[in-house]
């Protein structure tokens, strides 16, 4: 029984026992005066009272149980005891042996079966046949007095010895009876309790994973020890939808997952959990539906149930469960395991549709990045050579000639930057999905930025100025990635800011999150571009009209990075006046 | 060596005439010899009869990563490779990971033994100093 158990079933005791108690307190002196029972009535009384009374003790340490260990355990022991005590004392000051009152004996050993595990349940079935036993014997040796309640009855009756033999004959047979039928009742319960509390485990950590292996991994696993098997398999069908091939195991050995594939039409037993039936092989050694027998045998496998994974396309696969002696395997198991195998197939389809998604995005990644590098590679020797022309390596130019290449070169350029940016980003969106974080100093990639950017700045006359105070904050993110988040922010402020301007970093803690903003006295950003700006190759109006190169992709790749690390990225802007860009990153551990 | 102080030999590595005669333009404007190789191994094999100061080396060829193979058979620790006399010639990698202006990786000589990296598209100023500087520290 685990602790829980022990609570809830404590306090429903203790309801009991209040009633208990209150109603000998009441019925005593009613049956006493109106019905004229001759019962001890002070006895009774005062056993109410101290029944009431412990059971108040008893409250109040269930109410500190949650607390400490040692206090359970002497709630659980201190209830038992207390109540075979109490019960005893009313069956001897009922009339003992000729008390009806016995008969409550048979709630303790009710209990018991519920409460406690089977060999403990029989102990006590055998102690309440002793405790009873206990009082006849020493009310008919006259050690106890007798209390002659049932007065139509003879007053001897309690010394004879006949009497006593067959109450006692039939009362230890009801309490055998008893336990014989309540204890695999409630092992049965117990047991599918345990299934369903598996089960429900099992689904649980099926549906929050997309990674297919672990899925089918856990899947087999959880079955094989929900139902105590041997071994577990799961075998989905191959494209061709003619073959089961092994996509995960538990408890088989390496050489029996080796024998090769399964072919549908070989396997009767498959072919039938693929048409939705579960299959269950009482005795391997007596079948012949397998087409590897002697491995099975090898295997020590002697029983088999089979079910079908079926997903809402059809049928994925099946599910094998292995036992190791004949008849392992029960219709409700094949029921329980139907059950678990539904929720399965569908967890497995969910994380194949995923897999199939993730192929396709990082096939077009590639393709992009395939793409940008033969982009790239024909407009670097251009560039390379126009530079030698340019620089008048090749011989001289006139102003006109040397007018023109310049213009082409920083066309090229132009056509460079968009380049590289769509290869960041092509790569970002593959990388993102690896998800290879690591802790990285935020200080120290936003200070390395600002120095590599400061001559920039210098050039224009604008004054770059980071403020922060140290406090080692650290995020998770990959170092390039985190260096082009503020390479770009840090770049756009000082190309967008006129000379003489400014531009401000600002780094902070913010609770659990670093806060940086890149703040600018340049020439803003139109309202209407706001909510667009960290679109893909969308720039603002005001920066083509004034003839400002650039791709339009760098915000897009600081969104998609900041994304990436968990964090996010928001824009202020006043138009003449400056641009904010605010990042907000969680910070590690 | 009888020849000027600042003119030195310099073997490039690269399957892309175009930059390679962007290099070699750059190159001569400053008093240097060139030579040049389209592969890897054509480069490898030409090292006995050139004997070059300086070794030019496209990143990417054949495959992506052959400039890096070609680097590391140069740098082999192992005496008995019949590259190990060539082992202390200055390499320059030419590289088209990283964008100009932006992240470069910085020669690391555990990862990968070269002495610079330099950026596509050639800046030939750039390259004219870098690689002075390199010759200049051989010399040294």
């Amino acid at each position: 029984m685990n602790e829980a158990d022990l609570l809830k079933n404590s306090a429903r005791l203790i309801r009991m026992r209040w009633l208990a108690g209150l109603a000998i307190l009441i019925a005593t002196p009613i049956s006493a005066t109106l019905l004229s029972i001759p019962l001890p009535v002070p006895a009774l009384l005062g056993l109410g009272v101290a029944i009431l009374a412990c059971n108040a003790l008893l409250w109040a340490l269930a109410r500190h149980a949650q607390m400490y260990r040692e206090v359970r355990t002497l709630l659980a022991i201190g209830q038992v005891a207390f109540d075979w005590l109490a019960l005893a004392v009313f069956v001897h000051l009922t009339g003992g042996i000729e008390s009806p009152a016995v008969l409550f004996f048979l709630f303790h050993v009710l209990l018991a079966a519920m409460l406690l595990p089977l060999p403990i349940t029989s102990l006590y079935a055998g102690l309440v046949i002793v405790v009873v036993a206990g009082v006849a014997g020493l009310e008919a040796s006259g050690l106890l007095p007798h209390y002659h309640v049932l007065t139509g009855l003879s007053p001897d009756l309690h010394r004879n010895a006949l009497y006593i033999a067959a109450i006692l004959f039939f009362f230890s047979l009801t309490v055998l009876v008893t336990v014989m039928l309540i204890v695999p009742i409630m092992r049965d319960l117990r047991e599918r309790q345990r299934q369903i509390t598996l089960l429900y485990e099992s689904i649980q950590t099926l549906s929050s994973s997309l990674d297919l292996a672990h899925v089918l991994d856990q899947l087999a696993m959880g079955i094989a020890h929900a139902l105590q098997a041997k071994a577990a398999s799961i075998r989905l069908l191959d494209e061709t939808g003619e073959q089961l091939k092994i996509a995960a195991a538990y408890g088989l050995s390496q050489r029996y997952l080796e024998k090769g594939p399964v072919k549908v039409t070989c396997s009767p037993i498959d072919q039938d959990a693929l048409r939705g039936r579960p299959v269950i092989v009482e005795d391997t050694t007596q079948d012949g539906r397998f087409q590897y027998p002697s491995e099975v045998l090898a295997e020590g496998i002697r029983s088999v149930l089979c079910v079908p994974l079926i997903g809402r396309r059809g049928p994925l696969g099946v599910l094998r469960v292995y036992g190791w002696r004949p008849g392992f395997f029960s219709p409700q198991d094949a029921e329980l395991v139907t059950a678990i195998a539904r929720q399965g197939a569908m967890a497995i389809e969910n994380a194949m549709a995923y897999a199939e998604l993730r192929r396709a995005d990082e096939t077009r990644a590639q393709f992009v990045r395939a793409v940008t590098h033969e982009l790239r590679a024909p407009v670097a020797a251009a560039q390379s050579l126009l530079r030698t022309v340019v620089r008048e390596l090749a011989g001289e130019l006139n102003d006109l000639q040397r007018d023109i290449l310049s213009r082409l070169s920083e066309r090229l350029d132009v056509l460079q930057m968009l380049i590289n940016d769509l290869l960041d980003l092509a790569a970002g969106k593959v990388e993102g999905l690896e998800g290879e974080l690591t802790p990285l100093s935020l200080e120290a990639a936003v200070l390395g930025v600002v120095d590599r950017l400061s001559s920039q700045a210098q050039e224009k006359a604008i004054d770059l100025r980071v403020n922060y105070v140290p406090r080692g904050l650290t995020v998770m993110a990959s170092e390039q990635g985190l260096e082009r988040i503020f390479l770009n922010l840090i770049g756009n402020a000082i190309k967008y800011t006129p000379a003489g301007g400014k531009v401000t970093v600002t780094l902070e803690q913010r609770n659990d999150e670093a806060v940086i903003s890149v703040a600018d006295t340049g020439i803003g950003i139109p309202e209407s571009d706001l909510p667009h700006l960290f679109e893909e190759f969308y720039r603002a109006s005001n920066v083509k009209q004034l003839g400002i190169t650039g791709t339009g992709l760098g915000l897009a790749i600081v969104k998609d990075l900041v994304e990436r690390y968990g964090g996010r990225v928001s824009v202020r802007s006043t138009l003449g006046e400056g641009t904010t860009f605010t990042v907000v990153l969680p910070l590690a551990g | 060596m009888k020849q000027e102080a600042n003119m030195a030999k310099i073997l490039i590595i690269d399957d892309d005439p175009d930059i390679v005669l962007a290099l070699r333009l750059s190159l001569q404007a400053a008093g240097h010899e060139v030579f040049d190789a389209r592969s890897g191994e054509e480069g490898l094999s030409r090292l006995p009869q050139i004997n070059p100061d300086l070794i030019i080396l496209d990143v990417m060829m054949g495959t992506a990563t052959e400039g890096f193979q070609i680097a590391l058979q140069l740098r082999s620790p192992d005496p008995r490779s019949p590259l190990a006399a060539y082992s202390h010639i200055p390499i320059v990698m030419l590289t088209a990971l990283h964008s100009t202006t932006d992240l470069r990786f910085a020669p690391d000589a555990d990862y990968l033994p070269v002495d610079a990296f330099i950026d596509k598209p050639i800046d030939p100023d750039q390259l004219v100093n870098t690689v002075n500087a390199l010759l200049a520290r051989q010399r040294a």
